[in-house]
Protein backbone atom coordinates (compact mmCIF):
# COMPACT_ATOMS: atom_id res chain seq x y z
CA UNK A 1 0.00 0.00 0.00
CA UNK A 2 2.78 2.65 1.01
CA UNK A 3 4.18 1.64 -2.46
CA UNK A 4 1.34 2.24 -4.58
CA UNK A 5 1.00 5.87 -2.75
CA UNK A 6 4.33 6.64 -2.64
CA UNK A 7 4.15 6.44 -6.57
CA UNK A 8 0.64 8.27 -6.61
CA UNK A 9 2.60 10.97 -5.25
CA UNK A 10 5.50 11.45 -6.67
CA UNK A 11 3.95 13.35 -9.88
CA UNK A 12 2.30 15.73 -7.03
CA UNK A 13 5.51 16.54 -6.13
CA UNK A 14 7.45 16.75 -9.11
CA UNK A 15 4.99 19.43 -10.06
CA UNK A 16 5.83 21.37 -6.25
CA UNK A 17 9.10 21.81 -8.11
CA UNK A 18 12.08 21.16 -10.23
CA UNK A 19 14.19 19.58 -7.08
CA UNK A 20 12.54 16.08 -7.10
CA UNK A 21 14.78 13.45 -8.59
CA UNK A 22 12.23 10.98 -10.00
CA UNK A 23 13.26 8.05 -11.71
CA UNK A 24 14.82 8.22 -14.33
CA UNK A 25 16.89 11.63 -13.59
CA UNK A 26 19.95 11.79 -12.26
CA UNK A 27 19.94 11.25 -8.12
CA UNK A 28 23.07 13.33 -7.78
CA UNK A 29 23.56 16.30 -10.29
CA UNK A 30 26.15 18.39 -9.85
CA UNK A 31 26.29 22.32 -12.12
CA UNK A 32 28.76 25.03 -12.09
CA UNK A 33 28.89 28.72 -12.94
CA UNK A 34 30.75 31.56 -13.09
CA UNK A 35 29.71 34.70 -11.43
CA UNK A 36 31.18 38.35 -10.79
CA UNK A 37 30.63 39.12 -6.93
CA UNK A 38 27.79 42.00 -7.00
CA UNK A 39 27.34 42.55 -11.33
CA UNK A 40 26.73 41.24 -14.16
CA UNK A 41 29.37 38.91 -15.53
CA UNK A 42 31.08 40.43 -18.53
CA UNK A 43 33.90 39.34 -20.41
CA UNK A 44 36.57 37.86 -18.03
CA UNK A 45 39.57 40.44 -17.62
CA UNK A 46 42.86 39.67 -15.93
CA UNK A 47 43.29 40.96 -12.81
CA UNK A 48 39.36 40.74 -12.07
CA UNK A 49 37.81 39.21 -9.33
CA UNK A 50 34.97 36.44 -9.81
CA UNK A 51 33.44 33.40 -8.62
CA UNK A 52 33.15 29.99 -9.30
CA UNK A 53 29.16 28.71 -8.20
CA UNK A 54 28.82 25.05 -8.03
CA UNK A 55 25.56 23.67 -6.98
CA UNK A 56 24.40 19.96 -6.15
CA UNK A 57 20.87 18.60 -5.48
CA UNK A 58 20.41 15.52 -3.50
CA UNK A 59 17.06 14.05 -3.78
CA UNK A 60 15.59 10.72 -4.49
CA UNK A 61 16.54 8.88 -1.24
CA UNK A 62 13.29 7.41 -0.71
CA UNK A 63 13.10 5.41 2.19
CA UNK A 64 10.77 2.59 1.51
CA UNK A 65 10.93 0.62 4.46
CA UNK A 66 10.46 3.25 7.03
CA UNK A 67 8.47 5.51 5.08
CA UNK A 68 7.15 7.07 8.64
CA UNK A 69 10.23 7.51 10.20
CA UNK A 70 11.90 11.15 10.41
CA UNK A 71 15.29 9.47 11.94
CA UNK A 72 17.75 10.14 8.95
CA UNK A 73 20.72 8.39 9.52
CA UNK A 74 24.48 8.57 8.34
CA UNK A 75 24.54 11.51 6.99
CA UNK A 76 28.38 11.83 7.33
CA UNK A 77 28.65 9.42 4.59
CA UNK A 78 26.63 11.29 2.52
CA UNK A 79 28.83 14.73 2.44
CA UNK A 80 29.75 14.90 -1.15
CA UNK A 81 33.20 16.29 -1.13
CA UNK A 82 34.62 18.34 -3.34
CA UNK A 83 37.80 19.28 -5.47
CA UNK A 84 38.92 22.04 -7.65
CA UNK A 85 41.53 21.37 -10.30
CA UNK A 86 42.49 25.54 -11.26
CA UNK A 87 44.24 26.29 -14.18
CA UNK A 88 47.54 28.43 -13.88
CA UNK A 89 46.02 31.35 -15.04
CA UNK A 90 43.59 31.63 -11.99
CA UNK A 91 44.33 31.76 -8.48
CA UNK A 92 41.95 30.86 -5.75
CA UNK A 93 41.43 33.54 -3.16
CA UNK A 94 41.27 31.69 0.05
CA UNK A 95 41.10 28.28 1.03
CA UNK A 96 38.44 26.33 -1.66
CA UNK A 97 36.19 24.14 0.48
CA UNK A 98 36.51 20.42 0.00
CA UNK A 99 33.19 19.41 1.29
CA UNK A 100 30.29 20.51 -0.66
CA UNK A 101 27.78 19.93 1.87
CA UNK A 102 27.88 19.87 5.57
CA UNK A 103 25.97 18.38 8.62
CA UNK A 104 24.60 21.82 9.21
CA UNK A 105 22.75 22.09 5.45
CA UNK A 106 21.80 18.79 6.28
CA UNK A 107 19.97 19.45 9.24
CA UNK A 108 18.38 22.68 7.99
CA UNK A 109 17.65 21.50 4.59
CA UNK A 110 15.82 18.06 5.20
CA UNK A 111 12.16 18.45 4.03
CA UNK A 112 10.42 14.95 6.10
CA UNK A 113 7.57 13.96 3.65
CA UNK A 114 5.25 10.87 4.45
CA UNK A 115 6.85 8.50 2.25
CA UNK A 116 10.51 9.68 2.97
CA UNK A 117 11.62 11.51 -0.01
CA UNK A 118 13.77 14.50 0.80
CA UNK A 119 15.54 17.33 -1.13
CA UNK A 120 18.92 18.81 -0.68
CA UNK A 121 19.96 22.03 -2.65
CA UNK A 122 23.49 24.03 -2.17
CA UNK A 123 25.34 26.22 -3.72
CA UNK A 124 28.81 26.91 -2.65
CA UNK A 125 31.22 29.81 -4.25
CA UNK A 126 34.64 29.67 -4.48
CA UNK A 127 36.37 33.40 -5.19
CA UNK A 128 39.16 33.77 -7.68
CA UNK A 129 41.27 36.26 -9.16
CA UNK A 130 41.92 35.54 -13.04
CA UNK A 131 45.81 36.36 -13.40
CA UNK A 132 46.63 35.97 -16.44
CA UNK A 133 44.48 35.67 -19.69
CA UNK A 134 42.76 31.85 -19.86
CA UNK A 135 44.02 29.72 -22.97
CA UNK A 136 41.31 28.73 -24.91
CA UNK A 137 41.11 25.24 -23.46
CA UNK A 138 41.84 26.12 -19.95
CA UNK A 139 39.07 24.75 -17.92
CA UNK A 140 38.16 24.66 -13.99
CA UNK A 141 37.92 21.34 -13.06
CA UNK A 142 35.41 20.53 -10.42
CA UNK A 143 35.11 17.11 -9.27
CA UNK A 144 32.44 16.07 -6.74
CA UNK A 145 32.29 12.74 -5.40
CA UNK A 146 29.82 11.50 -2.78
CA UNK A 147 27.67 8.27 -1.18
CA UNK A 148 24.55 8.20 -1.46
CA UNK A 149 21.97 5.31 0.08
CA UNK A 150 18.58 4.46 0.58
CA UNK A 151 17.94 6.25 4.53
CA UNK A 152 16.53 4.17 7.26
CA UNK A 153 18.30 0.92 6.90
CA UNK A 154 21.24 -0.37 8.94
CA UNK A 155 22.78 -2.04 6.29
CA UNK A 156 22.59 0.47 3.60
CA UNK A 157 23.16 -2.41 0.92
CA UNK A 158 21.93 -0.10 -1.52
CA UNK A 159 24.57 2.73 -0.92
CA UNK A 160 26.33 3.74 -4.00
CA UNK A 161 29.70 5.55 -4.90
CA UNK A 162 28.92 8.59 -7.05
CA UNK A 163 31.46 10.67 -8.86
CA UNK A 164 30.89 13.93 -11.29
CA UNK A 165 33.47 15.60 -13.05
CA UNK A 166 32.69 19.20 -15.07
CA UNK A 167 34.88 21.44 -17.12
CA UNK A 168 34.10 24.78 -16.68
CA UNK A 169 35.28 26.99 -19.30
CA UNK A 170 36.28 30.63 -18.48
CA UNK A 171 33.83 32.14 -20.88
CA UNK A 172 31.39 35.03 -19.72
CA UNK A 173 28.06 33.17 -19.00
CA UNK A 174 29.44 29.38 -18.64
CA UNK A 175 27.68 26.95 -17.29
CA UNK A 176 27.72 23.37 -17.36
CA UNK A 177 26.03 20.64 -15.37
CA UNK A 178 26.34 16.78 -14.79
CA UNK A 179 24.48 14.79 -17.35
CA UNK A 180 24.04 11.57 -15.04
CA UNK A 181 27.29 9.91 -16.22
CA UNK A 182 29.81 8.92 -13.97
CA UNK A 183 33.15 10.74 -15.29
CA UNK A 184 35.86 11.64 -13.02
CA UNK A 185 38.88 12.73 -11.43
CA UNK A 186 41.28 9.91 -11.64
CA UNK A 187 42.24 10.68 -8.41
CA UNK A 188 41.73 12.65 -5.11
CA UNK A 189 44.73 14.66 -3.72
CA UNK A 190 47.62 15.91 -5.27
CA UNK A 191 49.25 15.34 -8.85
CA UNK A 192 51.91 12.83 -7.36
CA UNK A 193 49.40 10.37 -5.20
CA UNK A 194 47.99 7.27 -6.91
CA UNK A 195 45.48 7.50 -9.86
CA UNK A 196 43.46 5.02 -11.37
CA UNK A 197 45.45 2.59 -13.83
CA UNK A 198 48.82 3.45 -11.39
CA UNK A 199 50.07 0.16 -10.06
CA UNK A 200 49.96 0.36 -6.40
CA UNK A 201 54.05 0.76 -5.02
CA UNK A 202 55.10 -1.44 -2.70
CA UNK A 203 55.98 -0.18 0.78
CA UNK A 204 58.05 -0.80 3.93
CA UNK A 205 55.15 -2.01 6.50
CA UNK A 206 55.02 -3.88 10.08
CA UNK A 207 52.26 -6.01 11.44
CA UNK A 208 51.29 -5.14 15.02
CA UNK A 209 54.06 -7.33 16.08
CA UNK A 210 56.50 -5.09 14.13
CA UNK A 211 57.49 -7.65 12.22
CA UNK A 212 57.95 -6.50 8.58
CA UNK A 213 55.57 -7.04 5.57
CA UNK A 214 55.54 -6.66 1.96
CA UNK A 215 52.31 -5.83 0.56
CA UNK A 216 53.33 -7.85 -2.62
CA UNK A 217 52.19 -11.28 -0.12
CA UNK A 218 49.05 -9.97 -1.36
CA UNK A 219 49.59 -7.17 -4.33
CA UNK A 220 49.06 -8.71 -7.99
CA UNK A 221 47.59 -12.14 -6.44
CA UNK A 222 43.91 -11.14 -5.92
CA UNK A 223 42.02 -8.16 -5.76
CA UNK A 224 42.76 -6.00 -2.33
CA UNK A 225 41.43 -3.23 -0.96
CA UNK A 226 43.50 -0.99 0.72
CA UNK A 227 42.17 1.63 3.39
CA UNK A 228 44.31 4.58 5.06
CA UNK A 229 43.07 4.93 8.31
CA UNK A 230 43.77 7.67 10.91
CA UNK A 231 44.53 7.83 14.54
CA UNK A 232 41.43 7.71 16.96
CA UNK A 233 41.42 10.81 18.92
CA UNK B 1 38.87 3.32 13.79
CA UNK B 2 35.14 2.76 14.16
CA UNK B 3 35.64 2.12 10.51
CA UNK B 4 37.01 -0.80 11.15
CA UNK B 5 34.56 -2.38 13.82
CA UNK B 6 32.32 -1.83 11.19
CA UNK B 7 34.48 -3.59 8.37
CA UNK B 8 34.59 -6.29 10.73
CA UNK B 9 30.99 -6.74 10.78
CA UNK B 10 30.57 -7.43 7.22
CA UNK B 11 33.70 -8.52 6.00
CA UNK B 12 32.10 -11.61 4.92
CA UNK B 13 30.45 -10.15 2.00
CA UNK B 14 34.61 -9.06 0.82
CA UNK B 15 35.32 -12.70 1.13
CA UNK B 16 32.78 -13.53 -0.88
CA UNK B 17 34.00 -11.05 -3.46
CA UNK B 18 37.33 -12.62 -2.73
CA UNK B 19 38.76 -9.10 -1.63
CA UNK B 20 41.24 -8.66 1.11
CA UNK B 21 41.30 -5.70 2.96
CA UNK B 22 44.43 -4.03 4.22
CA UNK B 23 44.05 -1.07 6.68
CA UNK B 24 47.18 0.77 7.14
CA UNK B 25 47.94 2.97 10.20
CA UNK B 26 49.63 5.75 8.38
CA UNK B 27 49.96 8.43 11.23
CA UNK B 28 52.08 6.27 13.81
CA UNK B 29 55.33 6.71 13.97
CA UNK B 30 55.47 4.14 16.89
CA UNK B 31 54.07 0.49 16.97
CA UNK B 32 52.65 0.93 20.29
CA UNK B 33 50.35 3.93 19.26
CA UNK B 34 48.47 1.24 17.00
CA UNK B 35 47.46 -0.44 20.75
CA UNK B 36 44.00 1.20 20.54
CA UNK B 37 42.95 -1.06 17.73
CA UNK B 38 44.18 -4.33 19.48
CA UNK B 39 41.96 -2.86 22.07
CA UNK B 40 38.71 -2.80 19.89
CA UNK B 41 39.65 -5.97 18.45
CA UNK B 42 40.44 -8.40 21.77
CA UNK B 43 37.54 -10.41 21.47
CA UNK B 44 37.52 -11.36 17.86
CA UNK B 45 41.15 -10.55 15.65
CA UNK B 46 40.81 -8.58 13.09
CA UNK B 47 39.56 -10.16 9.63
CA UNK B 48 41.00 -7.58 7.33
CA UNK B 49 45.08 -7.15 7.55
CA UNK B 50 46.35 -4.57 9.46
CA UNK B 51 49.60 -2.94 9.16
CA UNK B 52 51.66 0.29 10.25
CA UNK B 53 53.55 2.30 7.96
CA UNK B 54 55.43 3.99 10.49
CA UNK B 55 57.99 5.40 7.86
CA UNK B 56 55.68 7.13 5.86
CA UNK B 57 56.90 5.26 3.43
CA UNK B 58 53.26 5.59 1.51
CA UNK B 59 52.16 9.21 2.70
CA UNK B 60 53.75 11.05 -0.59
CA UNK B 61 51.64 8.77 -2.79
CA UNK B 62 48.22 8.78 -0.62
CA UNK B 63 45.61 10.75 0.58
CA UNK B 64 45.28 9.99 4.35
CA UNK B 65 41.80 9.14 4.27
CA UNK B 66 41.32 7.14 1.05
CA UNK B 67 40.56 3.83 0.14
CA UNK B 68 42.26 2.26 -3.11
CA UNK B 69 40.77 -1.00 -4.84
CA UNK B 70 43.51 -2.54 -6.29
CA UNK B 71 42.99 -5.35 -9.01
CA UNK B 72 44.95 -8.91 -8.89
CA UNK B 73 46.89 -6.99 -11.29
CA UNK B 74 48.32 -4.92 -8.77
CA UNK B 75 46.56 -1.74 -10.72
CA UNK B 76 44.39 1.28 -8.95
CA UNK B 77 40.91 0.54 -10.61
CA UNK B 78 39.18 3.21 -7.91
CA UNK B 79 40.33 5.85 -5.71
CA UNK B 80 37.75 5.95 -2.64
CA UNK B 81 38.19 9.57 -0.64
CA UNK B 82 36.29 9.61 2.16
CA UNK B 83 36.00 11.61 5.24
CA UNK B 84 38.13 11.37 8.32
CA UNK B 85 35.13 10.75 10.72
CA UNK B 86 32.49 10.08 8.58
CA UNK B 87 30.42 6.90 8.74
CA UNK B 88 32.15 3.94 6.38
CA UNK B 89 31.16 3.68 2.85
CA UNK B 90 31.47 -0.11 2.75
CA UNK B 91 28.74 -1.05 0.85
CA UNK B 92 29.26 1.70 -1.49
CA UNK B 93 32.34 0.44 -2.20
CA UNK B 94 31.09 -3.38 -2.51
CA UNK B 95 28.63 -2.18 -5.03
CA UNK B 96 30.99 -0.33 -6.71
CA UNK B 97 33.43 -3.63 -6.80
CA UNK B 98 30.45 -5.12 -8.28
CA UNK B 99 29.25 -3.05 -10.81
CA UNK B 100 32.93 -2.59 -12.37
CA UNK B 101 32.96 -6.44 -12.72
CA UNK B 102 29.79 -6.27 -14.13
CA UNK B 103 30.78 -3.48 -16.53
CA UNK B 104 34.22 -5.98 -16.93
CA UNK B 105 32.30 -8.93 -17.64
CA UNK B 106 30.01 -7.34 -20.79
Amino acid sequence: MKHILASALAPLLFAAGPLWALPGQDPFPVSAALAAPGSELGDLEVGGHYELEVSVELAGEINVEFPWSSAFRSEGERRPLLLIDSPDCIRLEGAAPDVLVTPDDYQSSYLHFPHGRRMLSKTVSVAFELVAEPAPEDTIGINVVGYLGQVGTDSRQDSSFVRRRLELPLTAGARVASDGSTAQRSSWGEDRTLQIGDRFPEAALVDNTGAPVQLSEWLGKRDVLVTLYRRET
Amino acid sequence: MVQLVQLQRIYDEFEARDTTVIAIANEETRLEDNAKLAQRFRREPPRFVNLVDLGFSLSDRVERTTAYWVDEKGIVRQVFPMEIYSRPPWWAILNEIDAQRGAKKR
